[in-house]
């Protein structure tokens, strides 16, 4: 009986690295899977990247408060309509329309939003609802302010780069894809049993904070590590923006990773319960029985006990004695 | 033969005349009397009860005092146990000083930077390298 075949791929998409391993499966086989990955992922970018002027979310950002129904891809109205119905689930904390205060704040490198007809958008739009009207029959959207995929994108392309991977490979084999910090995983792994999987400290450094073991599911981590720049008032600021008040979430945390059978549920909960803040995060979370690790301002780790059970190994904290 | 001097018949009834005037006056007399002991008696009975609630008020008061007599011989005994053990703490007291005056001497002849200890270390990490993952996760958008 011979090794497990091994194989990994590695390339750049959405704007992170994409990788894939799969286990147990033929060259030929991972090879592709592989192709379909990367096809499927292409497929989602030209459909929800912001970043692109010719994709439907760009076409139908600029339609925003002009009050027209526009008939979308399928998997664009999807995203918008997984974005209402985070909208409702998150009491409001996970809001697609936060793309203009973003821009606000001086998060450029998307395609510049048109203005509204009456030249006079409101940045920060607190209105009532989600903003997203739907005609399910006609595939129809409607928006009163432009939305960003944003994460919420890459873990629905995660979701069907996965399932395209998936068909192309035999009953039995493992598949992990990963896309810029957002992971999904489902059969064996190379030294078989459950995937590892390491949680990135968000201040840096080559150790995980954490190791966990996750059969099969998903994995997404909102952090303010990336995506940080100077805002127009001097201030630092990052990309992870509470829709309550239109500033970036100052809740006392560094980074929440949230594990959930689907990567755009697991996107919209991290952001979610980032933004819910160090004194709400754990009610929160154990309340949903969601398995959920989050890193405080000042560097410690909690977890669920969900994300308890799933940890096998913890970074040693350092122990400091006064005289 | 003289004839018997027979007695005048208004002798006697002059006598039961009399008698009997002297038995209602006593009578009377005896009446007037007992009203007036009545009238005495109601008039004492005030002073008589509030005598007898003086003599019960007294019998209490005596209760009291023999029972405040009674705690303070108990209270007095205590103090004498106390005032013992005082004794006996003090004596312990007496003896431990001893003890520690002679420990000090001893001590004064030990030699002074003999035997220098390791100084504890304040900041303690335990190094214990991760196992090996497939992946990791991190900041979602992580170029």
């Amino acid at each position: 009986m011979g090794a497990v075949t091994v194989t990994h791929h590695a390339t750049r998409a959405m704007g992170s690295a994409l990788r894939a391993t799969v286990v147990g499966a033929q060259r030929r086989s991972a090879d592709r899977a592989w192709e379909r990955v990367v096809a499927d992922v292409e497929r989602s970018e030209a459909t929800l990247s912001r970043f692109r002027a010719g994709s439907a979310l760009s076409r139908l950002n600029a339609t925003a408060g002009d009050g027209s129904w526009r008939v979308v891809d399928q998997r664009l109205y999807v995203m918008a309509a997984t974005a209402a119905r985070a909208w409702c689930l998150t009491g409001g904390r996970f809001d697609g329309r936060v793309l203009a205060r973003l821009e606000a704040l001086g998060e450029h490198g998307g395609v510049r939003l048109p203005a509204l007809a009456n030249g006079n958008r409101d940045p920060h739009p607190r209105r009532h609802g989600s903003g997203i009207d739907r005609d399910p029959w006609l595939r129809a959207l409607r928006i009163t302010d432009p939305i960003d995929s944003g994460g919420l994108g890459k873990g629905l392309a995660l979701r069907w780069a996965a399932g395209a991977a998936r068909s192309g490979l035999p009953a039995g084999a493992g598949l992990l894809v990963e896309a810029g910090g957002d992971i999904v995983v489902s059969g064996p792994q190379p030294d078989s049993g459950a995937w590892r999987i390491g949680i990135e400290d968000p201040s840096g450094g080559d150790q995980p904070m954490a190791v966990m073991e996750l059969a099969i599911g998903a994995i997404a981590t909102s952090s303010t590590a990336v995506r940080r720049w100077i805002g127009p008032d001097g201030e630092a600021v990052h990309h992870l923006i509470d829709p309550r008040t239109g500033q970036p979430g100052d809740g006392g945390l560094q980074a929440v990773t949230v594990v959930h059978p689907d990567p755009a549920w697991a996107e919209v909960w991290s952001k979610a319960l980032f933004l819910a803040g160090a004194q709400s995060i754990g009610p929160e979370a154990r309340s949903r029985g969601l398995a959920a690790w989050w890193i405080r301002d000042d560097g410690t780790l909690e977890m669920t006990p969900a994300a308890r059970a799933a940890t096998i190994w913890e970074r040693p904290r350092t122990l400091r004695f006064s005289a | 033969m003289a004839a018997a001097k027979k007695a005048p018949l208004h002798v006697p009834i002059a006598l039961g005349v009399t008698a009997g005037l002297y038995a209602i006056s006593l009578a009377g007399v005896a009446g007037l009397q007992h009203q007036a002991d009545t009238a005495l008696a109601a008039t004492r009975q005030p002073l008589a009860d509030a005598v007898s609630g003086l003599a019960r008020e007294r019998a209490s008061l005596e209760a009291n005092l023999q029972a405040t007599v009674a705690a303070l011989n108990a209270a007095s005994a205590a103090y004498g146990t106390t005032l013992n053990g005082s004794a006996a703490l003090d004596a312990s007291v007496v003896a431990l000083a001893a003890q520690v005056q002679a420990a000090t001497g001893a001590a004064a002849h030990v030699p002074t930077g003999a035997a220098r200890l390791p100084s504890a270390p304040r900041v303690v990490t335990v190094v214990v390298t991760a196992p090996s993952t497939q992946a990791t996760t991190g900041a979602s958008g992580k170029p």
